[in-house]
């Protein structure tokens, strides 16, 4: 990291560093969930990234979470507005059906889990995963983003409001609907739940 | 009350799901995610405040040539007509006295000479 950058010092750049390998996972993760696309989701974090970084290098480490989100955000509907023109031509030139846009199986549902050594644990993270991906992927994507801001991020209302570039009352009803869907998908897991 | 507990422990247990789904991400993805942070990192650099005013005042000298040009190249379209049009049209003369008007000057200067 000593060679980054010429305008940011040595410890901007750490902290720079130490913000993204916060959020880089989970923002890969919500990318993923809306894009159905591993590689897509990996452009948009970046893109996110460097946005960040050029734009907003002057704001304040409180403000930066909630920013990186909003550029994830705009990023993620660029990216459907893209993919839904570029379908639109595919079907309008008999290129391709629309069904057959189907997006694959993301692989990393797939993958074996190293840290887990009994195959009933990892069964059961991967049948709880397995579900909650399935419930999420079902929301609308508003109601996805404010939950997934607000319960997994931590993000407040506010942040929230700021990052989905909406009021802080749509923030609430999202997340709330959400949680309903959620509550009412999940309850088959119930026990689960209410064992933990 | 019991609402309120149940829908912490879904958050809990989403929140636990989806913490475990991305610490058990594979290698190639996490070598990915360090590699872009690297590269937006190396490529970190504030554009020079000095530029911000150059490029505006640039672009606003771009559009005011443009706009000048436009005008210059533009035709003018006049309203009105000249007077001597209106007199012409309004002469009881034919369009071919008009016509002929350089051989009539010449043929007073030669009468004048003559």
């Amino acid at each position: 990291m000593t060679s980054c950058g010429r305008h940011q010092t040595l410890d901007q750049l750490r902290s720079w560093d130490a913000f993204f390998s916060d959020v880089e996972r989970k923002a890969f993760r919500m990318a993923q969930f809306a894009t159905h696309d591993q590689e897509e989701a990996l452009d948009l974090v970046q893109d996110a990234m460097l946005k960040l970084i050029q734009r907003y290098a002057h704001k304040s480490e409180t403000e930066r979470k909630p920013l990186f989100y909003k550029i994830l955000h705009n990023g993620i509907r660029d990216w459907h507005r893209r993919t839904w023109i570029r379908t639109r031509w595919r079907v309008w030139f008999g290129q391709r059906h629309p069904e057959n846009e189907e997006a694959s199986e993301a692989p990393w549902e797939l993958l074996p889990d190293s840290t887990i050594s009994d195959p009933a644990s990892q069964l059961d993270q991967t049948r709880a995963m397995t579900l909650l991906k399935s419930t999420l992927q079902m929301l609308p994507p508003r109601q996805r983003e404010a939950f997934l801001m607000r319960a997994w991020e931590g993000l407040d209302v506010a942040q929230t409001a700021l990052a989905m570039g909406c009021s802080t009352g749509s923030v609430k009803t999202h997340y709330s609907r959400a949680i309903h869907t959620l509550r009412d998908h999940l309850a088959e897991y119930a026990s689960i739940i209410n064992e933990k | 009350m019991k609402n309120e507990v149940q829908e912490q422990k879904l958050i809990d247990f989403a929140k636990q799901t989806l913490d475990h789904s991305i610490k058990n991400l594979d290698q190639g993805t996490l070598s990915r995610l360090q590699s872009a942070r690297q590269t937006v990192c190396s490529n970190a650099s504030e554009p020079d405040s000095w530029l911000r005013p150059a490029w505006a005042i640039a672009a606003a000298c771009l559009v005011i040539f443009t706009i000048a040009l436009w005008n210059t190249d533009s035709p003018k379209v006049t309203a009105t007509l000249p007077i001597e049009d209106v007199e012409i049209l309004a002469s009881a003369n034919g369009w071919e006295f008009y016509e002929d008007l350089e051989f009539y000057s010449w043929l007073a200067e030669n009468d004048q000479t003559g």
